[in-house]
């Protein structure tokens, strides 16, 4: 059977396209945030915590989490150093203080809700999106479960209900999205803390707070807003006195933002789709002429045969 | 009447041809009582009743992912390290359609199934890991992530598998005696290629790109920015191995279903692979040397994981490369086809290493293996092989079928040149 | 020359005349207000009111005469001008200040006045020397004496979860020698209650300032920390109240 060039063309027209299709725009997900400048934030004050776990329980109660099974006035737990669990969104630890002997600093840890997340960069589905008002939220409707999002937070921050079988939810603090911030609130968690350690406001308010802070007491605070240019900034905000290592925040995440690393790879797909087809279609048309060129030298001599 | 009990025994007469092997089905059943068989129908029976408690009770069940690890030895197995051994559908097509290397054709079929099954079992790895398996084509139909790097793979392995089903179709028909069907698969045998290569060159590179986004978890001496790249030229001897690995044990196994000519063929072919398998580990290892002098990570090769990387380079990469070489010149066929093995396990433990071992590296507690995930995943790979042995029994695969004495590859040979 | 010529040309004339001098009038006053500063030269000592703090401290006084005889170069204050002094507000706080990176008036009121002071080590420099704090009507400003006030005080603002706490006032009074130790932040001798300033915490104008259940906890429970004395635990100063325990066991 013979196929017309036409037909040819058409055929490998519509597998060029269907490989095109859905990858015109490869940084999507980053260029849809530009920075959204009235985002609020949330500003810790590491010097305030006194490991009340008055946050925790104010967590629990308004995302309607389980009860856990020690409960939230036992301080028994910060004897150990937890990680994210599908049971809680946020944990308070405890750290040995380095500048006094004896006594404790303790950290509050939730997600951070960068500003550029590597989460919303890494999810396939667009499950996690940065919203306008600051917080990094999780939709529950498309996410497939494929815990990329977790590989890829430099925090270890999302958790997953592992036990669940039919809808493993995925478990981070959403900043009180939908019960308060996007209407206009405030974090429970913030409200509820005695020491107001934590600040609730614009980030960039947060930002000169903190600096006001820490220029008008240099003695107490060491002079770094953590997550201020952390991983390209996050919105929440940690301000301690003491070195940050010291209460287990990773201080090796730099500052480029995580959905630049996978930029460059993801821009090099549609040169790919433009120059493989010519290339290796040339190498296809090399290898026929070679071939074709042996053929009609075969061919000719007879033919000359047939005119004499 | 006559002719309903005429129709049936069509069905009958076809079941038993084609499925059955041309026995009837007592006799089929007595002649599965084999060793290999029975080996293999206890691991399954024993395999799956874990991956019902996998959908019955949550991932949990028989993983140990962690909060910190997410990713498991499904992942790392099933997709990081089948895709990969998967390559071969790619290589051969291209070697043999695009670079006009026409001694090769015998082996393209093989190859293109062993490419199909290897990306399907993959997706179906990813069914069992997947949190909400039934959510699968999400990212295709449902919600677009343009930003992931999974999203370019999740779409890529759609296509290419659908590619690899459109390259295998000929060998399809003739089974089923569908030639119109036949002679359009084999017509757009070149394009589906082309298109081929593009796709496996983009999602190979892109299961590596997925790492960019942990600089901070996955060790320096794997974490590079050339990790695509790095994966990209892996999956070619990789494929390549897999070939070789594949032609040996079905040509001592499944004796009975190769052509004669192929047979006699296939020790020169073997040669032929690993000449180029030997080339391209070469070229990988001075590209992983590259690699360690942009990131300045000499120092690094003094620690223990620097001895592990070591272990996976000039083990498992640089050895490879000379012993596929000194097999080709010595015309070994033998230490070839050993060195093929052992290039196969080389990419298991680099693959395992930058989806397990090394990722997290700093974190101070972490598990492994679990027994279950373990038992579920030898599981999976003897269905795989069980499949594949089921096809290749039945389809016109090792040997041309006998309708289409014509090889394909001239046919299609033809109509390409009508179409240029 | 006719009538209407000769009438138009006096009406011209005068119009003329009446014009220019109305201008010449005109641009006097304008130069009066331009010129006539807040501060005028006479000898009152004049009040800056400092507007968007209005509501946290009473205005400020300022002796402009005083100054004017410390320095015989009016620039030492109204620097970066020259010839006729033009007041702060002129390039401090209009709007296109900020793009010139000028300061705010507030930042350059204190930056100028304190600045100096700590140079010549002399003038106030603390905030209430300036200004005392806005003092409302219930602020007992009637106990002169520091050790008046009340003997115990109830605080029962999150009575919903804890119990009220009695906080023994006058204990306190004979621990602090200066009632500014916990009266913080307010004019000399004024003993403000704590809600007078710390209201709702998070007041977009004023982030820093504590919410009244954070001030008190902050005031309280670093006092006590740092005096390693006194109580620091939650329900050492305040039980839980048990049907909110057992409303949220119950859930």
């Amino acid at each position: 059977m013979k196929i017309s060039r036409r037909r040819f063309f058409k055929i490998a027209a519509a597998a060029g396209g269907a490989g095109i299709l859905g990858k015109s725009k490869p940084a999507r997900g980053v260029e849809q945030f530009t920075g959204w400048p009235d985002r609020f934030g949330v500003l810790t004050d590491l010097t305030r915590c006194v490991g009340c776990r008055s946050c925790e329980a104010a967590c629990n109660e308004i995302n309607k989490l389980p009860q856990p099974k020690v409960p939230f006035e036992d301080r028994s737990v910060l004897e150990k150093e937890r990680r994210a669990s599908a049971e809680y969104y946020t944990y308070v630890n405890r750290y040995a203080d380095p500048k006094n002997k004896g006594q404790w600093v303790y950290r509050k840890a939730q997600c951070n809700h960068c500003d550029e997340p590597a989460c919303a960069s890494a999810c396939l589905v667009k499950a996690l999106t940065k919203t306008p008002e600051g917080p990094v939220i999780w939709n529950e409707k498309v996410c497939i479960g494929c815990r990329y999002c977790m590989t890829a937070c430099p925090f270890y921050v999302p958790a997953y209900e592992y036990s669940n079988a039919f809808s493993p939810n995925l478990v981070k603090c959403t900043m009180c999205y939908d019960t308060r911030t996007s209407k206009g609130g405030i974090p429970a968690c913030v409200e509820a803390c005695p020491m107001e350690a934590m600040t609730f406001g614009k980030r960039k308010d947060l930002i000169k707070v903190a600096r006001k802070r820490i220029m008008d007491r240099p003695d107490k605070y060491t002079d770094h807003i953590y997550g201020e240019h952390e991983v390209g900034g996050t919105c929440w905000l940690y301000i301690s006195g003491v070195p940050f290592e010291e209460v287990g925040l990773p201080t090796d995440v730099g500052t480029k933002p995580y959905p630049e690393f996978t930029r460059g790879f993801l821009s090099m797909v549609p040169a790919v789709l433009v120059v493989w087809p010519a290339l290796l279609g040339g190498f296809y048309m090399f290898t026929k002429n070679r071939e074709q060129e042996t053929e009609e030298e075969e061919v000719i001599p007879e033919e000359k045969e047939e005119w004499s | 009447m006559t002719e309903f009990v005429g129709k049936q025994k069509v069905f009958q007469s076809w079941v038993r041809e084609k499925l059955f092997l041309g026995m009837n089905l007592k006799a089929y059943l007595k002649n599965l009582i084999k060793p290999f068989n029975i080996v293999a129908g206890i691991i399954v029976l024993v395999g799956l009743p874990f991956i019902v408690m996998r959908y019955a009770q949550g991932l949990g069940a028989v993983t140990h992912a962690s909060q910190d690890q997410p990713w498991s030895l499904f992942l790392s197995w099933g997709l990081f390290t089948g895709v990969p051994l998967a390559a071969t559908g790619y290589i051969m097509a291209s070697a043999v359609y695009i670079f006009g290397q026409k001694q090769y054709h015998p082996m393209v079929r093989p190859a293109v199934l062993t490419g199909f099954i290897g990306y399907f079992f993959a997706v179906m790895f990813l069914l069992v890991d997947l949190g909400r398996p039934w959510r699968l084509p999400y990212p295709m139909i449902s919600s677009f992530g343009t930003a992931s790097v999974l999203f370019l793979v999740a779409w890529h392995v759609a296509l290419y598998l659908s590619t690899q089903f459109v390259e295998f179709c000929p060998a399809v028909f003739e089974w089923l005696g569908a030639n119109r069907f036949r002679r359009w698969a084999i017509a757009v045998t070149v394009g589906a290629t082309i298109f081929g290569v593009i796709l496996s060159t983009l999602h190979q590179s892109a299961l590596g790109a997925l790492f960019l986004l942990a600089p901070g978890k996955l060790h320096p001496l794997w974490y590079s920015e050339f990790i695509p790249l790095f994966f990209f030229v892996s999956s070619i001897f990789a494929g390549l191995s897999m070939i070789i690995a594949e032609s040996t044990l079905t040509s001592r196994f499944l004796k009975h279903r190769y052509s004669p000519g192929y047979l006699a063929r296939l020790p020169d072919l073997t040669l032929g692979l690993g000449k180029a398998a030997s080339f391209v580990l070469f070229t990988y290892f001075g590209l992983k040397i590259v690699g360690l002098a942009h990131g300045h990570q000499w120092d690094l090769l003094s620690t223990t994981y620097g001895r592990w990387f070591l272990v996976e380079l000039l083990g498992f990469v640089l050895l490879p490369s000379f012993l596929f070489a000194w097999g080709v010149r010595s015309r070994s066929v033998g230490l070839v086809r050993f060195t093929a093995f052992f290039t196969i396990l080389g990419i298991a433990v680099n693959r395992l290493n930058v989806s397990l071992f090394a990722l997290n590296w700093k974190l101070p507690h972490r598990v492994f293996f679990y027994w279950k995930e373990f038992i579920v995943v030898i599981a999976i790979i003897t269905i795989e092989i069980l499949v594949y042995r089921w096809i290749v029994n039945r389809l016109p695969v090792y040997r041309e079928h006998p309708g289409y004495r014509e090889s394909e590859f001239e046919e299609s040979f033809q109509t390409s040149k009508a179409i240029l | 020359m006719n009538a209407n010529t000769k009438g138009y040309r006096m009406f011209s004339r005068n119009f003329v005349s009446v014009m220019v001098c109305s201008v010449i009038c005109l641009l006097a006053l304008l130069y009066a207000f331009e010129n006539g500063d807040v501060f005028s030269s006479e000898g009152e000592s004049e009040t800056l009111t400092l507007g968007t703090l209005a509501k946290v401290y009473q205005p400020a006084r300022f002796s402009h005469d005083m100054h004017t005889l410390l320095t015989e170069d009016c620039s030492s204050c109204h620097h970066h001008t020259e010839g006729e002094p033009i007041p702060c507000s002129e390039c401090h706080g209009a709007a296109s200040a900020k793009d010139m990176g000028i300061a705010g008036l507030k930042e350059a009121y204190h930056g100028l006045c304190m600045g100096c002071h700590k140079k010549m080590e002399t003038g106030p420099t603390g905030c209430t020397d300036c200004h005392a704090k806005q003092v409302t009507q219930s602020a007992p400003g009637k106990s002169k004496t520091p050790r008046a006030g009340p003997q115990t005080l109830t605080l029962s603002q999150l009575e919903q979860i804890y119990e009220p706490v009695s906080f023994a006032h006058e204990m306190h009074t004979l621990l602090a020698e200066d009632c500014a130790v916990c009266h913080h932040h307010s004019a000399a001798g004024q003993t403000p209650s704590c809600s007078t300033c710390h209201g709702a915490p998070f007041d977009p104008d004023n982030l820093n300032m504590p919410g009244l259940k954070g001030a008190y906890h902050l005031q309280c429970m670093d006092c006590h920390k740092e005096m390693e004395t006194g109580p620091t635990g939650c329900t050492e100063c305040h039980a839980k109240k048990v049907e909110k325990t057992e409303k949220a066991k119950a859930k």
